[in-house]
């Protein structure tokens, strides 16, 4: 999921950057002191995650956990994920510091997406429809991310279909193991800790400042 | 965990969690909350169970690396995410220094493809291409050749008289008469090679030892530790704006 140093062509990692840049803007904004603490926790187990190693195929894969992010936190997830592959590229390698901003953006975007779209739906009082929500915001940020790096190497000159279908195809028990992961996640917080999914308690959802 | 107030039944004496919900039955909000509290154990347990499942994979990393050995007439690459995970079927491209293509090839199972020694000099470079945006660089420096230059001739099949002195039946006093035949660059040249077939294998392993970056506990701690001193300086300035805006 991370892309090396030296694959992309300038173009690709400039554009990359420019919208982390905006997101991160957006994401800081939105994060209110009270958000500091869970977004920083967050950050540590997103730096954590992509040590989890799912050996599969030619390749491995790992846990990315962006779902999880977006759905606690929204828009806030571009610079909590910013933290993370800042110090993954620093100290384990992973990634780099020339293709940090179109990292960032590949894994945030798809958080922030899902997690603001399938927000009603966490936060809905049926029993059973936080456990669906949690199940595709878990996987389905996993998915769109694999799709983005997909797109991101086609644009730089890689052969699409192929390079498409490795990523998507090596990242396919991730999707899954996070889609349960995620779901339980959330009916778990529900449970213990509603408010860290409650709207009310978090405007970071809608990208406006307190 | 505090008792709720939907529970209807006075009691005087607190009693324990576990026994409201499953020994004293009969509602059906009772047995409503011990099925919730069921639930709950059972996902706080399966998300223990996960942690700990998952706990022993954090050895591996997923960053790619390449390491190349020169042989006598060829030179064979390693490809590997960590030391346990070969990178199977990546394509591996030998290069010029300047960056000139010479060839390519595909790693095997083990994660090693081999080429033909070039006939370019100078350092030679070698990118794997692990599919998926991993990729990994290895310059191999013309000094890593093992020292054959002369070898090759001393090794060129010996004198006529050499070989039917070895294959004719050699008694204590013929070897004597041949041991002058065979001069000193000759052994040197054998042993020279014996030595570098042999030191092949370890040679690689030191670089493997040296060049395998798979993060450690070290590196997670202070990973960890960035974010607790990054979430320390968030918290502190978000605490002077709060108040430099209170009056």
């Amino acid at each position: 999921m991370h892309i090396s140093e030296g694959l992309m062509s300038a173009p690709v990692l400039a554009g990359g950057a420019a919208l982390a840049v905006a997101g991160m803007a957006v994401g800081l904004k939105s994060l209110r002191s009270e958000d500091i603490p869970r977004a920083s926790i967050l950050s540590a187990v997103f730096f954590v995650a992509s040590l989890i190693h799912v050996p599969i195929g030619p390749s491995s894969a790992h846990l990315v956990l962006n779902g999880l992010i977006g759905t606690i936190m929204g828009w806030a997830a571009f610079p909590i994920i910013f933290m993370g592959l800042l110090l993954q590229g620093l100290l384990f390698n992973f990634g780099g510091l020339t293709t940090l901003g179109l990292n960032t953006f590949n894994m945030a975007a798809p958080a922030v997406l899902f997690g603001v779209m399938l927000r009603p739906i966490v936060n809905s009082q049926q029993p059973w429809l936080p456990w669906v929500a949690g199940f595709l915001g878990g996987g389905l940020p996993v998915l769109a991310s694999a799709i983005l790096v997909a797109i991101a190497l086609y644009l730089s000159g890689e052969q699409f279909k192929f390079v498409a279908l490795q990523v998507i195809a090596g990242n396919l028990p991730v999707i899954i193991i996070e889609s349960v992961v995620v779901m339980f996640c959330v009916k778990f917080l529900k449970k213990v800790c509603p408010e860290i999914l409650d709207p009310g308690a978090s405007n970071a959802l809608e990208g406006v400042s307190a | 965990m505090s008792y709720s107030p939907k529970r209807s039944r006075p009691t005087d004496s607190p009693q324990p969690l576990l026994w409201s919900g499953s020994l004293v039955s009969g509602r059906k909000i009772r047995s409503r909350g011990w099925l919730r509290r069921l639930t709950f154990r059972l996902t706080a347990a399966f998300l223990g169970v996960l942690t700990g499942a998952l706990v022993p994979g954090l050895a591996f990393g997923h960053s790619v690396y390449i390491f190349a050995w020169g042989q006598s007439d060829q030179i064979c690459t390693d490809s590997y995410f960590s030391r346990k995970s070969p990178v199977r079927g990546g394509r591996v491209l030998m290069k010029t220094a300047d960056g000139t293509l010479i060839e390519s090839a595909t790693t095997d199972e083990k994660g090693s493809v081999c080429f033909n020694r070039p006939k370019a000099e100078g350092n030679l470079l070698f990118v794997v291409e692990a599919g998926q945006g991993h990729q990994a660089d290895f310059t191999f420096r013309a000094e890593d050749w093992p020292a054959l230059t002369d070898d090759t001739v001393a090794l060129s099949p010996p004198p006529a008289a050499a070989t039917d002195l070895a294959t004719a039946d050699i008694s204590s006093t013929e070897i004597a008469s041949v041991q002058p035949t065979l001069d000193i660059n000759t052994i040197r040249a054998v042993v020279r090679q014996e030595l570098a077939t042999q030191l092949g294998p370890i040679n690689k392993q030191l670089v493997l030892q040296s060049e395998d970056q798979t993060p450690g506990l070290r590196e997670i701690i202070g990973g960890l530790g960035w974010l607790a001193g990054v979430f320390g300086l968030a918290f502190w300035w978000s605490a002077r704006r709060r108040r430099a805006k209170t009056p």
